[in-house]
């Protein structure tokens, strides 16, 4: 077949792996020299099976884009792209195109360029972007967290309160604060250091992680002062989850110090709140709760 | 380093092994393996295992929406990626769903070790 043996001394003179498959059967009707000395005789295989492992047709192939839907008669497009092949663990750059066999079959033919050490380069600054990107990511963290408590610090937590509040005023969405102060914790720094101080503050900070639903958000107020966000909830719940929170609190063994209490204050969102109304309520309550003993919620 | 039971997720068989038994040599025990996105989601439900490797490409969804299944199921799930994917957009969207590190094809074995013991340091939970 002499238009045969001219696709065959055409294609054995490149330099790169060169297959082509029948497009109906997947069947390997032709690879050049360069292939065949560097990964063996596949003829007469599949090609999924054969040379990239697989068990049924590559969810890559490029067939259905090659070929007329209409006509199953080759499209005049060349398709390029890149791959890893897991069965030799390289990379290839790789070029296909519809054509006719000289026996009339309908083929598809594909250059495979080995690309792997170009590649290699590629990934290892991908991977670096990467390492960029968790750096970023452990960098946002840091700042908007407590470094002592592990809550959203003060900054992020006026941030959480504007969008609750803002959702609010636009949604009609219940939200509602708890202000919450550790009871005599000046005494606590004062009686067993500033350790011990620290000591307490994560553990009371664990407790109120440990009492709240997913969508209630705490944070570090400053010093020995909390404020927790509670989105979706009216004035009453909150004063329920406060009052539980108080309970957890008094009721917990603190190693380093005698028992520690909270006092906290409630305030539901109203009409016309912004941030600075609604924690002037919550403060006020709070205010109140500690005028009247201590250890208990006011609103 | 701490010996890890792993999930890994690749929609070739053939990857699998091979990271299996890299994993294997470093010491760690593939507990499961899944070659497309809901059973990987199911597997990790059932398995859950202490660090999951996991391809983008998959044949149902791909592998960054997967990562974001398995952490609104399990926000301290350790989820490394090891892709054929190295487009910058791609690394950053799979680190802003919340992977904790990226390795690219042919996977090499000291590099697998050092990301797994790099996430095992920065976010070192622990099933256990």
């Amino acid at each position: 077949m002499i238009e045969g043996d001219l696709f065959k001394s055409l294609f054995d003179v490149i330099p790169f792996d060169i297959y082509v498959v029948d497009v109906v059967s997947y069947e390997i009707i032709y690879m050049n020299r360069k292939m065949i000395e560097s990964r063996g005789n596949f003829i007469g295989e599949r090609c999924f099976e054969r040379i990239y492992g697989e068990e049924k047709p590559c969810y890559f192939c490029k067939i259905p884009q090659l070929i007329d839907g209409t006509t199953s008669r080759p499209l005049d497009k060349t398709i390029t792209f890149d791959l890893f092949n897991p069965m030799d663990d390289r990379w290839y750059q790789i070029q296909e195109k519809a054509m006719t066999w000289p026996d009339g079959r309908i083929t598809k033919y594909s250059i495979a360029v080995d690309i792997s050490e170009l590649k290699e380069t590629q990934n290892r600054l991908a991977e670096a972007h990467a390492q960029l990107a968790l750096k970023n990511k452990a960098l946002e963290r840091l700042s908007i967290t407590d470094n002592l408590t592990g809550l959203f610090n003060r900054l992020h937590i006026e941030d959480v309160l504007e969008n609750v509040l803002y959702s609010s005023r636009r949604y009609g969405h219940p939200s509602s604060i708890i202000m919450i102060d550790i009871d005599h914790f000046k005494q606590v720094n004062d009686t067993w250091g500033h350790l011990v101080g620290d000591e307490v503050l994560v553990q009371v900070s664990d407790i109120f992680r440990r009492s709240m639903r997913k969508s209630d958000v705490p944070g570090r107020w400053g010093g020995e002062e909390f404020l927790i966000v509670c989105q979706d909830t009216d004035e009453d719940s909150a004063y329920l989850m406060a009052e539980k929170i108080c309970h957890q609190v008094a009721n917990a063994e603190f190693p380093s110090a005698k028992a520690i209490t909270i006092s906290a204050g409630v305030a539901g969102f109203r009409e016309g709140d912004d941030r600075v109304k609604i924690i002037q309520r919550s403060d006020s309550a709070l205010y109140r709760a500690k005028e009247l003993g201590r250890n208990r919620v006011e609103r | 380093m701490r010996a890890c039971k792993v999930l890994v997720v690749d929609d070739s068989l053939i990857t699998v092994r091979k990271i299996s038994q890299i994993l294997e040599d470093l010491g760690h025990t593939v507990t499961g393996y899944a070659l497309n996105g809901i059973d990987a989601i199911e597997k990790y439900r059932e398995l859950k295992p202490d660090l999951v490797t996991m391809d983008i490409t998959l044949p149902d969804i791909n592998g960054i929406q997967v990562v974001q299944n398995i952490l609104a199921f399990d926000k301290s799930a350790l989820i490394i990626m090891i892709t054929s994917h190295g487009q910058e957009q791609m690394v950053i969207d799979s680190i802003d769903a919340g992977a904790k590190g990226y390795v690219m094809k042919p996977v090499k074995p000291d590099i697998l070790r050092d990301t797994i013991e790099q996430v095992l340091s920065n976010y070192g939970g622990s099933h256990d």
